[in-house]
């Protein structure tokens, strides 16, 4: 019985969230926190941070919410429910999109929100670079990896091991 | 064309790999997908990422899940989500049981620091990439100049600033070829 509610929070929060793991946070904390007192607030910030620091998204927290409260079956039923909305609605909306994309209407509407994407991840960038480029060391880590991504054909996986190298000798 | 082994391999070293979230696997797709591999250009992974802002759930997973369906169907949608997914769902298991004994370690505090500024690093040179492709000409640049500074400075929702910019790319240019 637990598993099925498990499974029917993560789906119904995932598929009526746009915007990804930040907001749905709140929506998790209410249901696994305050309504159903499966997880302690303390529990609710460790997952949040073990979201954080594996690779992939962050909503893989969600697999961790589900090992806390039923174990490894739970762990499993939390990670396919919080995927299975975003599986059938993108298929459906793709489909639509590749079909009707040479569309004057279509074309139109996505070269103007092309661009405004491109500016947009720019101001998360600014906004990211505020709290994680705070000294001479960090930003050189920042520059040095932008360096690497746009100029040269270096592997991101040996970029990124090599930021956690340099935080570790460096920081 | 890729193989469903291929797009399951590349999506599967992504989940792998992309440490620092959402920001990161961007840039990782784009190195990946688009540079090196070239199954899809800068525009339509653009329209991708667009796609997967929109649409209820983790964005990084639906423009996974884009990308999937427009290479190989309903199977490669599939496929890029478990991709994505699976390495990091093994490494949270793992680390549930190591969690308490990390988390103070400064060693650790400080790998996750350095990581931290390269997703910026990362993060800018998916815009540079980007931009340098995609931004022509006075009208795109002041699509992007409008996105950054509503994004940036007004807090803008950023599902109702993409609409808002779709319906300006509407105006001038949806009814003219």
């Amino acid at each position: 019985m637990m598993l099925l509610q498990l499974f029917g929070v993560m789906f119904l929060v995932n598929m009526f969230t746009i915007g990804g793991g930040y907001v749905m946070l709140p929506l998790l904390h209410d249901f696994f926190v305050t309504q159903f007192g499966w997880l302690t607030d303390q529990e609710f910030l460790d997952a949040v941070a073990m979201g954080q620091i594996t690779p992939g998204p962050l909503t893989i927290m969600n697999a961790f919410i589900g090992f806390k409260v039923l174990g490894l079956p739970g762990a499993v039923v939390a990670t396919i429910g919080s995927y299975l909305p975003s599986l059938f609605i993108v298929t459906y909306v793709t489909k639509y999109y590749l079909k009707f994309r040479d569309s004057r209407v279509v074309a139109g509407v996505f070269r103007g929100i092309k661009p405004a994407v491109v500016g947009m991840l720019g101001a998360v960038a600014v906004t990211l670079g505020d709290k994680s480029l705070v000294d001479p060391a960090t930003m050189g880590i920042g520059a040095g990896c932008f360096a690497l991504m746009s100029f040269t054909r270096v592997d991101p996986t040996l970029v990124i091991i090599g930021a956690g190298v340099a935080g570790a000798v460096f920081l | 064309m890729p193989t469903l082994k291929n797009i399951v391999l590349v999506v599967l070293k992504i989940g792998a790999f992309a440490f620092g979230g959402v920001y990161s696997m961007l840039s990782f797709f784009q190195r990946e997908i688009v540079n090196r591999r070239k199954w899809l250009g800068q525009e339509e992974f653009t329209e991708g990422v667009a796609i997967g802002q929109m649409t209820p759930g983790p964005p990084i997973i639906n423009t996974g899940i884009f990308i999937g369906y427009r290479l190989k169907g309903p199977r490669g949608a599939l496929a890029a989500t478990a991709g994505q997914v699976l390495p990091g769902f093994i490494i949270v298991i793992a680390l549930a049981y190591v969690y308490a004994s990390l988390k103070g370690q400064p060693l650790f505090t400080s790998v996750l620091k350095g990581i931290g500024a390269a997703v910026v690093g990362l993060l800018l040179s998916v815009v540079f990439k980007m931009g340098k492709q995609l931004i022509h000409g006075r009208s795109a640049a002041m699509f992007a100049v409008a996105g950054f500074c509503l994004l940036h400075f007004l807090r803008v929702n950023p599902i109702l600033l993409i609409g808002l910019s779709g319906l300006a790319g509407y105006a001038l240019y949806g009814r003219r070829v």
